[in-house]
């Protein structure tokens, strides 16, 4: 999201150009799997997985939520500090 | 503590040889816990800090790598306990993935030696050894198609980090007028402080071939074509490690000489970077149009996702944050869609949707 905000903010063209491809990248994986999650195929899942497969991904999903919603300060001015870096 | 993530991931080669598979799967999440809160630690220092006679240094970027990698690590070490228990129980030999520790390892220890070096030279090594330790987990299952990315791989990378050389020797070459023919012209920290005078179309000139050569790495458009066949071929674990870590790892060569012509003042770098991840960007969405393998079109996604993230480095300020911030957010969300991705083909044993 910053850096789409960023990207318009310096060229709104180039924005549209990101926002575009980013839209179409969502639209080709929802197409792509949304006939993987309803098709026949999933009918024949077998419960063979150990607890683990199932609990890390899980357990990284919540991450990524909590880390959506709030990231330590101290992060984020390390992220600050890097940028810094980078443009000087 | 600076030293911890290079010690526990050679511990990790070491023991991989001494224990079994599933022995060594406990030891594995242990080391990662330590890899982990060692990453966490470095993070928080601040400044530069150099270490072991001025070969490794941190700085802001590469500590942010470091946490990535040491994040998505310990989540890995934990879905491969799993992964090789329920791969085992549903008839791949247990000998298979006799060094599937060894090179895993092997990879994390060169990513490391590659993100943490203030010698250019030392991250040129750090990430072909990257190349090395891959090329065997990508062919871990042996079969014709896997033999074939493994192959493309290697075949791909090592021209692009050859580039990469050239462009580290450029480099030095513009430096050792002011450091003379030592390991100081190499070394990251004397380059950026001296880069406003030193010759600016050979600075230019070895970003260029920096952006070529380590960005066929990273993914970028039009040098892209071996990473949708290794990233699907890979055992999922790995999988997520390709795409969430290493890419990274290559796209920092490129940050660090996009900072060396920034200091110089030269702006075309920056438009240039602008190039290739527009480029690499609007490919990708097009390619995952038509991508029915789950496993290629999470590849191409990344592709998409090195695009985003190269564009917001070269637009600068709030689209730069969003980019740093973006690399530890691919790597995690990436990271979960390849273990989901690997959970579906151990269940349903399809590649298709």
């Amino acid at each position: 999201m910053y850096t789409i905000v960023g990207t318009v903010q310096k060229s709104p063209l180039l924005g549209v150009v990101m926002l575009l491809s980013i839209s179409l990248a969502f639209a080709g994986l929802f197409y792509q799997m949304l006939p993987m999650l309803f098709g026949e195929e999933s009918k024949e899942k077998e419960k063979n997985l150990h607890p683990l497969m199932l609990l890390v991904p899980a357990t990284m999903l919540i991450t990524l939520l909590v880390f959506t919603f709030y990231l330590p300060q101290d992060f984020l001015k390390r992220v600050w500090d890097a940028v810094h870096e980078i443009e000087y | 503590m600076m030293y911890m993530p290079f010690l526990l991931s050679g511990l990790g080669i070491i023991l991989s040889l001494s224990f079994d598979v599933f022995k060594m799967s406990y030891l594995q999440i242990l080391l990662s816990v330590g890899i982990f809160v060692s990453g966490i630690y470095i993070f928080l220092q601040d400044g530069y800090l150099t270490y072991m006679y001025g070969i490794f240094f941190t700085d802001p970027i590469n500590c942010l790598m470091l946490l990535t990698v040491s994040f998505l690590e310990l989540f890995v070490s934990l879905y491969s306990f799993g992964y090789i228990r329920t791969e085992t129980a549903q008839g791949v030999p247990k000998r298979r993935f006799r060094y599937y520790y060894f090179w895993k390892n092997a990879f994390i220890l060169s990513m490391f030696v590659s993100m943490l070096s203030n010698n250019l030279g030392v991250y040129w090594v750090g990430l072909e050894a990257t190349t090395l330790a891959t090329a065997f987990l990508i062919a871990f299952y042996r079969s014709k198609e896997s033999y074939e990315a493994s192959w493309k791989y290697v075949m791909m990378c090592s021209i692009g980090i050859t580039l990469g050389l050239f462009a580290v020797v450029l480099l030095y070459y513009a430096t050792a007028k002011l450091y003379g023919e030592s390991l100081s012209s190499l070394s990251f920290v004397n380059i950026i402080s001296v880069a406003n005078s030193l010759d600016k179309k050979l600075l230019f000139l070895s970003f260029i071939l920096a952006l070529v050569g380590f960005g066929t790495k990273a993914g970028f458009a039009p040098m892209h074509n071996w990473l949708p066949d290794a990233h699907s071929q890979a055992p999922s674990p790995i999988s997520a490690l390709l795409s969430g870590v290493l890419l990274n790892t290559a796209l920092l060569g490129v940050i660090r000489f996009y900072q060396i012509n920034q200091k110089a003042g030269i702006v075309y770098a920056g438009k240039f970077l602008l190039f290739f991840g527009t480029l690499t960007l609007f490919l990708a969405s097009l390619l995952m149009l038509k991508q029915s393998e789950y496993k290629r079109l999470f590849a191409y996604s990344s592709m998409e996702n090195m695009g985003v993230i190269s564009l917001g480095l070269s637009m600068g300020g709030l689209a730069t944050f969003g980019a740093l911030i973006h690399i530890l957010f691919h790597a995690l969300s990436k990271g979960v869609l390849f273990m989901a991705a690997g959970n579906i083909l151990s269940v349903l044993h399809i590649r298709f949707g």
